[in-house]
């Protein structure tokens, strides 16, 4: 059964991390005390995640110590530290995805009784992972498939099969905090019983207010070094982000007035209309040109559905644009593309990025055709168009030969948001844009948005963090799917 | 770079350094001109197939059927000039028997999702049953001047077999360094979700390689058939042993997104230098698959430690 050794403090000490001659963590001393949630924040690179992964044994080499209980322990392999009950919780959910919840749940908790675990009957393994989930109201059926899951949905159960290994020190790398119907209050409510538990939890995360309304405790780390380690108590959200980021300019985001929403809305509308089998959810939704449409759903995972459906990467909804008696209704990804339709998935890793190569091609790559005379891409043109996108989203221009796995998870990000507007897109289609982006960029990535709705596309944005929808929409649909709900005409604001 | 990466990286390099010295030491004429152009003449018939080999493992394929494709190739077409036709149709139609069996590769693999590890050792033991079958079995000699001249000829005194390596070297590393279709399959092979999303055509793609690859197993069928005198139903024994390794050799990785062009050139001349330096000290040629085999899996072995030895963690499993 997952180990309940650690119950005393963890200190770091002195440690440092290069990854070739870049230094990612630098002389970096901390302590984490048993049940106390100890938020670490910091800019896209600033060295979290490596810290993260670095407790959870995922490098052989670091300098410095590491001790528990004034013991010295080396954490250089996965298996050190899970010997230890340090588990890790990423951003991209770490499920085997032909599995069932139940079986992820449990996948690896029974380590060191084999045989116990092989003879367990599948029908005890679904009735544990059923209590597991009524345990945190989560409406899954365990026997269903992780395929089958939003993001979203696999993130709580990433996160409750964490849980399920009763960890002496979690670390939680950006969890997902904005989720208001599931993930989040099953992170509050997975950190509340480990956390009585006196289990150390370290939130790695960018966002600063969520993360000052769950910690106890706030470390800043910038470019390698902490900064600051404070009570949450003592610090207030202005002086954290002074912190993280001494140069931020608070840019204010264009936004376009009702006088020109009104014109614009007159020009061109395109309808999105959304059919399903079940009449009730049939609706017509009106996007206006030149206007960024936030859109919102109850429960909040369906907006993402729609997305997809849209450019057939899924086929929840039946689903087709109109414009000016046109219909697209394109039948594979590749056709939304010849119409003008492009997507940004939500799933990184998955379904996004090309890690092995350069950010130059990333950012190019859907613009490759026409740099290219018979099929021979221009360097030259492909150079200056990659580093104009570089520019507008501030990645530096030194790094478009390294391969985009060298970047950091809210570089690569950038880089995939810089390649779909590159790509002079007439429909935009971006499901949580912002995922991984921090405080300093966000600004850049809602004025790249709106640019985008500027020239002349339509742009619709799903996300579950509210406060970025509301900055970056002009306008906001919300629909609730809900059956118990009545209402079958969506809001509109 | 830490000691260990250092020590795996070179690990490779030195040992094969350290032995072609000792080689160079006790047979001085492993360095001689004459014998050099031997290694890089007997490097280019794998070198050709190991061209061809490359977009299909940077796609995240494999091809076993490589070795039996060149043999039936080379049979078709004697039996083909056997009837009377002349050089050309029959040079012909045996390049289209190689491309027709990448296309079944291909579609096989890509239109019918069968992984390409079981299509193409299917395919490598149809076209071998296949070859064995309309030969009867026994080695044919008549072959027709195009296949001798590819085999024996010379241009300017370089061999033939050479300068189609050089050729088809030359094209896979413009597609695979400077154009589009290059830059989508490594996209393919890196994260072949993303590609479909993006609009790449991926079955297309992945279909184009293994029609590559079999086109150029026929080429080196042909070839060999020229430099041997005689097309035989059992050429091309293990060649998709000695192409994988060259390869992977030269920097690919078969679950894909990696490998370039002049990497698989200079793992192809790398492994010909290898078994010229075993042919000079008279091992036992049973020996040089020992050698070629063991080769292969130290590379694989070196990249696994560097990138976290045993921790299967580390190593992407």
């Amino acid at each position: 059964m997952g180990s309940m050794i650690l119950r005393q403090t963890l200190r770091l000490d002195h440690l440092s991390k290069s990854f070739g001659s870049h230094r990612v963590l630098n002389d970096v001393s901390m302590e984490f005390h048993p049940g106390v949630i100890h938020a670490l924040l910091g800019a896209n690179g600033a060295g979290k995640s490596t810290l993260g992964w670095l407790l959870a044994g995922r490098f052989d080499k670091y300098m410095g110590n590491i001790f528990f209980d004034g013991n010295p322990v080396k954490l250089t392999s996965r298996g050190n530290s899970i010997k230890l009950g340090i588990h890790i919780v990423t951003q991209e959910p770490a499920l085997a995805p032909n599995l069932s919840i139940a079986a992820n749940l449990f996948l690896g908790v029974e380590q060191g009784s084999y045989w116990h675990s092989s003879f367990r009957t599948d029908q005890s393994l679904l009735d544990s992972a059923r209590t597991c989930l009524a345990e945190f109201d989560l409406r899954l059926n365990p026997s269903a498939s992780i395929s089958e899951l939003t993001l979203e949905q696999k993130q709580a159960v990433d996160l409750l099969r964490a849980y399920m290994r009763k960890p002496s020190f979690l670390v939680v790398d950006e969890p997902p905090l904005n989720t208001e119907d599931s993930a989040y209050s099953i992170l509050d409510r997975v950190a509340e019983k480990l956390c009585a538990n006196g289990t150390h939890l370290l939130l790695i995360t960018h966002q600063v207010s969520k993360a000052l309304r769950m910690a106890d405790t706030v470390t800043v780390i910038r470019d390698g070094h902490i900064v600051a380690t404070k009570p949450t108590k003592e610090s207030s959200e202005a002086d954290v982000i002074n912190l993280m980021f001494p140069s931020i300019v608070s840019a204010a985001t264009e936004r376009i007035g009702e006088d020109q929403l009104q014109e614009a809305s007159a020009t061109t509308n395109l309808e999105m209309v959304l059919k399903s089998s079940l009449s009730v959810h049939s609706r017509s939704l009106t996007l206006r040109n030149g206007c960024v449409t936030g859109l919102r759903t109850k429960p909040s995972l369906l907006a993402s559905k729609i997305l997809r459906s849209l450019v057939k990467v899924d086929n929840l909804f039946d689903i087709f644009l109109e414009f000016d008696e046109r219909r697209f209704s394109p039948k594979s990804p590749k056709e939304a593309l010849q119409e003008g339709v492009y997507y940004l998935s939500a799933d990184r890793e998955l379904e996004a990025s090309f890690p092995n190569l350069s950010v130059r091609d990333n950012l190019t790559f859907y613009l490759l055709n026409g740099l290219a005379v018979f099929g021979i891409v221009k360097r030259g043109f492909q150079y200056a168009i990659a580093k104009k996108l570089a520019m507008q989203v501030g990645i530096d221009q030194r790094r478009l030969d390294d391969s985009l796995r060298d970047l950091s998870g809210g570089n690569q990000q950038r880089t995939l948001l810089a390649r779909v507007s590159g790509a002079n897109p007439k429909v935009c289609l971006l499901d949580e844009p912002n995922r991984g982006v921090d405080v300093s960029s966000l600004p850049k990535i809602k004025n790249m948005i709106r640019a985008l709705a500027k020239a002349g596309c339509w742009v619709v944005v799903s996300s579950t963090d509210d406060v970025f929808l509301e900055g970056v929409s002009d306008q906001i649909l919300d629909l609730d799917f809900r059956p118990t709900a009545q209402s079958s005409n969506p809001g509109e604001t | 770079m830490n000691i260990r990466d250092i020590v795996t990286r070179l690990a490779i390099p030195a040992v094969v350094a350290l032995f072609l010295m000792s080689v160079a030491i006790s047979k001085p004429v492993f360095f001689s001109w004459e014998n050099l152009s031997n290694v890089l003449l007997q490097a280019s018939i794998i070198g050709i197939i190991a061209i061809g080999m490359t977009p299909v493992i940077i796609g995240g394929g494999i091809d076993l059927s490589v070795g039996s494709v060149a043999a039936l190739a080379a049979i078709i077409l004697a039996i083909t000039y056997g009837y009377g036709y002349s050089a050309l149709p029959a040079t012909i139609l045996a390049l289209l028997v190689g491309l027709g069996c990448g296309v079944a590769n291909g579609v096989a693999v890509s239109f019918f999702g069968i992984p390409s590890f079981i299509a193409t050792l299917g395919m490598m033991g149809l076209a071998r049953g296949l070859a064995l079958l309309s030969s009867g079995g026994q080695p044919l000699s008549d072959i027709g001047s195009i296949s001798r001249f590819l085999g024996e000829g010379n241009i300017i005194g370089v061999p033939m077999p050479v300068i189609i390596f050089a050729i088809v070297g030359v094209l896979l590393y413009v597609f695979l360094r400077r154009s589009v279709g290059g830059t989508h399959l490594y996209a393919i092979g890196g994260n072949a979700r993303a590609a479909w999303i993006s609009g790449v055509d991926i079955r297309a793609y992945v279909a184009g390689t293994y029609v590559f690859c079999g086109l150029l197993a026929s080429l080196a069928g042909i070839t060999v058939a020229g430099r041997l005198g005689s097309a035989q139903p059992l050429a091309g024994n293990l060649y998709e042993l000695d192409s994988i390794t060259a390869a992977v050799l030269g920097g690919g990785s078969l679950s894909g997104g990696k490998g370039s062009a002049l990497g698989t050139a200079a793992g192809a001349v790398l492994l010909a230098a290898i078994r010229n330096a075993m042919v000079l000290m008279d091992l036992s040629p049973y020996l040089h698959q020992i050698v070629i085999g063991m080769v292969l899996i130290s590379v694989f072995l070196a990249d696994s430690i560097r990138k976290g030895g045993k921790d299967p963690l580390k190593n992407g499993l």
